[in-house]
């Protein structure tokens, strides 16, 4: 049964008929949405290490396709593992969320794919409240997309801090199961609209699927940051299975 | 251009657009290859905006007439409106429309582009 359970697993992910939207990207979202009636078990690992510290963050997430243009989003655990020098390891549960986007048009036919999402995160003592704005175009098998991400956390009902990314990708469909991809990404954080610090990255993505399953390897490069203790490098992945 | 990611980058972006095929081309519009007086002509639309609009969510638009008529009744239809779930009459759409695509093309055959 041990055996037999894995065997069977596997081989119903891979029969199962079932495209999914692509995320060939590691840090930016594309506008498309699940097709209707289909859902998707995702889940995203990231490593950075920094100044004698390893972190882990965890992602693992369900979504739903509720009609042809909406898909819902809901993140069961977000959490994190670190390990810095001389003083251990620990692991911490951080939030769980949803998210619901809308895309109004189709970045195939349309000159321009737009679509919103808001997405909400509670913690044990903040939340957080997350308007994004995805902007993309295909041309053919070359897909390029904008994320644009504002993000207020919140403390006991008062605003704890801001928080305004982008990114831009490109992603390549080679064949039917491969593409590659690059990425450039911004963020500033805020406290209170004082302060602000400027963090930019850059990278390579790499995104398979085979059947229902997928997964993507993306690293990202710091270009440059304010902060002393920003990550030189980010190592991260995607993978899932879609039904 | 200083940095190998914004090279890179810029070389995923010009080698890629250079090997484009326009929508056009990999899925005709109606009123290339069918009157607008023809009583099937709502329904060839319909199927034309499913395929550019569903089936794109998940691939680029294939082109049509690379593909034999009986390899999209035999394997690419079937296989692929289980995977964008559409549902009979959606597929029936796309099929009209991929159906008078190749007919239109005038070879029943597979098309080199």
């Amino acid at each position: 049964m041990t055996k037999t359970l894995p065997v069977l697993v596997t081989t119903l992910a891979l029969s199962a008929a079932a495209y999914a939207v692509p995320q060939p990207l590691i840090n930016t979202n594309l506008s498309t949405t699940l097709a209707k009636g289909s859902y998707e078990f995702e889940n995203r690992i990231l490593w950075s290490h920094s100044g004698g510290a390893d972190e882990l963050s965890f992602s693992h997430e369900v979504e739903f396709g509720l009609a042809d243009n909406f898909e819902v989003d809901l993140y069961l655990s977000e959490w994190n593992w670190s390990r810095a020098d001389g003083e251990g390891s620990q692991s911490m549960w951080e939030s769980a969320g949803i998210e619901g986007m809308y895309s109004f048009t189709n970045p195939t036919s349309d000159p321009l794919g737009v679509a919103l999402a808001v997405e909400a995160q509670f913690g044990n003592d903040f939340w957080v409240l997350e308007p994004q704005l995805r902007l993309q175009k295909n041309f053919g098998p070359l897909t390029a997309v904008f994320n644009l991400v504002f993000a207020n956390e919140f403390v006991k009902n008062e605003v704890d801090g801001q928080e305004l990314s982008q990114s831009f990708g490109l992603a390549y469909q080679v064949n039917s199961k491969f593409f590659v991809g690059a990425e450039v990404s911004h963020a500033t954080t805020f406290a209170n609209w004082k302060d602000s610090e400027n963090e930019w990255y850059a990278g390579p993505a790499v995104h398979f699927r085979s059947g229902s399953l997928w997964a993507t390897l993306g690293a990202s490069f710091k270009l440059s940051a304010d902060a002393s203790d920003a990550a030189d490098l980010v190592l991260g992945t995607k993978f899932g299975i879609n039904w | 251009m200083k940095s190998p990611q914004l090279y890179l980058l810029g070389v995923l972006c010009a080698g890629s657009l250079s090997s484009c095929v326009s929508l056009e081309t990999a899925a005709p519009p109606v009123a290339t290859i069918a009157s607008p007086t023809q009583t099937s002509y709502t329904h060839l639309n319909s199927g034309r905006e499913i395929y550019v609009g569903k089936c794109t969510k998940c691939h680029s638009a294939e082109i049509i007439v690379k593909h034999s008529l009986d390899d999209w009744k035999g394997d690419i239809m079937p296989t692929m409106s289980k995977k964008a779930k559409l549902s009979p009459a959606e597929e029936a759409s796309v099929m009209a429309y991929v159906n008078a695509v190749i007919k239109g093309s005038g070879s029943t055959q597979p098309t080199k582009i």
